[in-house]
């Protein structure tokens, strides 16, 4: 067998109607659904940042959205405190149902504190993504970097709402 | 492992998207992303057993590649639909390709019950939702890794076997009842058909159910490059039982 044989393929209009024909739910219903606070700031990643309790530190997590499209989380991998971040950089990963996506650190900083109880209990990101589900709390090196981030109107627009 | 995530680097480069189908040798026991693993299985049986061991991108739980089929699918998102929504289209067509060879494949519905988490039970203990199943028992098992706005998924299709050698490589298999055996293609196909035939089947199956034009080729070289980087990776120790 040679491991280097593959099938590539591209869409047919016939290939579009299957698709849709094959999606249980439309996008519409979902957008109408997702929660998207108006006092957080957003990444096209479909990570929130919301200012902590310390000035210069920011809670980061997915949005509700995001959690929906996920499904049910089995596990969420998060850094160790102190580590610092690039912009766009991954700090983890999270699972759901047997798919693993990436994590991307929306602004650059230190991490200052994780969220331990993700650890026994991943669907806290499910049930209250932005409140018990955070994941990271950051330091931020440049707090001028939020003002740029999406604001929850851009990102209604961004998920299609 | 290596040659999937490749195909994942091409597709995120602008690359076609691609379906693999590839087998095993010497058998394989591949571990979710997740799962826990160091210190848990007994190295001892697996070197004796000639088996290798290596640690997926992927999510989910232990198989054991043996007598089974590895299908891979690397597609940008969106075109397929969300990631969820691929999931779907591709076992859809995974199952009417199964369905062609005559056995009563179906998509499991939604349990209802708790979700299975990255674990030492082994993938094809239990479908989740969306998974082929034939006879009320799982028969391919899958998973997804999606970097970079393309989503991977591959998955294995057993040829015949009950998996029953995931649970002995542990060091202290759990004694609780062994569960369903998983279903196999040999249980509703006498004789089996030839690796050829399968993989002629579900790749009929692909493009009539997508409705794509699928063309046979070769990894290209910077593929290959990439493939043989990323196999550093994939053989390390340190990513194998990092957890």
């Amino acid at each position: 067998m040679d491991l280097s044989r593959r099938l590539t393929f591209r869409l047919t209009p016939r290939g579009l109607r299957t698709y849709c024909a094959a999606v249980p739910y439309t996008l519409a219903q979902r957008m109408l659904m997702a929660n998207v606070p108006q006092d957080l700031k957003y990444t096209k990643e479909h990570e929130y940042v919301k200012p902590a309790a310390e000035e210069g530190v920011y809670v980061v997590g997915i949005t509700d959205y995001a959690q929906g499209e996920l499904g049910d989380v089995v596990f969420v991998e998060l850094p160790e405190a102190g580590r610092h971040l690039k912009e766009m950089e991954t700090f983890g990963t999270i699972e759901a149902v047997k798919a693993v996506s990436e994590l991307f650190s929306p602004l650059a900083g230190e991490v200052v504190e994780i969220n331990g109880a993700l650890d026994s209990d991943p669907a806290l990101v499910n049930n209250d993504p932005y409140g018990e589900g955070w994941m990271i709390k950051l330091r931020v090196s440049d707090a001028a970097t939020v003002d740029r981030l999406m604001n929850a109107d851009a990102y209604q627009s961004h998920i299609g709402g | 492992m290596a040659v999937d995530e490749a195909l994942l680097a091409s597709v995120r480069g602008g690359g076609p998207p691609t379906l693999r189908f590839y087998r095993w040798s010497p058998a394989c026991l591949s571990l979710g992303r997740n799962q826990p693993a160091r210190g848990q299985y007994d190295l001892e049986a697996i070197r004796a057993r000639g088996i290798d061991v290596v640690r997926r991108p992927t999510g989910g739980r232990a198989v054991l590649h043996d007598r089974e089929l590895t299908y891979s699918v690397a597609v940008p998102d969106g075109l397929l639909g969300s990631p969820r929504a691929t999931y779907a289209v591709v076992n859809q067509a995974l199952a009417a390709g199964v369905r062609r060879l005559g056995v009563p494949a179906e998509l499991a519905p939604r349990s209802g019950g708790r979700v299975p988490v990255p674990s030492l039970a082994p993938c094809f203990k239990e479908p989740v939702e969306g998974e082929i199943i034939a006879g009320g028992r799982k028969l391919i098992g899958s998973a997804q890794y999606r970097e970079g706005g393309v989503v991977l998924q591959h998955g294995s299709l057993l040829l015949d076997g009950d998996q029953a050698e995931v649970r002995s490589l542990l060091c202290e298999p759990p004694g609780e009842a062994e569960s369903t055996a998983p279903a196999t293609l040999a249980m509703f196909c006498d004789p089996l058909p030839s690796w050829n035939a399968l993989v002629a089947e579900l790749a009929a199956a692909w493009e009539e159910t997508l409705g794509v034009v699928s063309c046979l080729s070769q990894l290209s070289l910077e593929e290959q490059l990439c493939a043989s980087r990323l196999m550093e990776r994939y053989s390390a120790p340190a990513w194998t039982w990092h957890q």
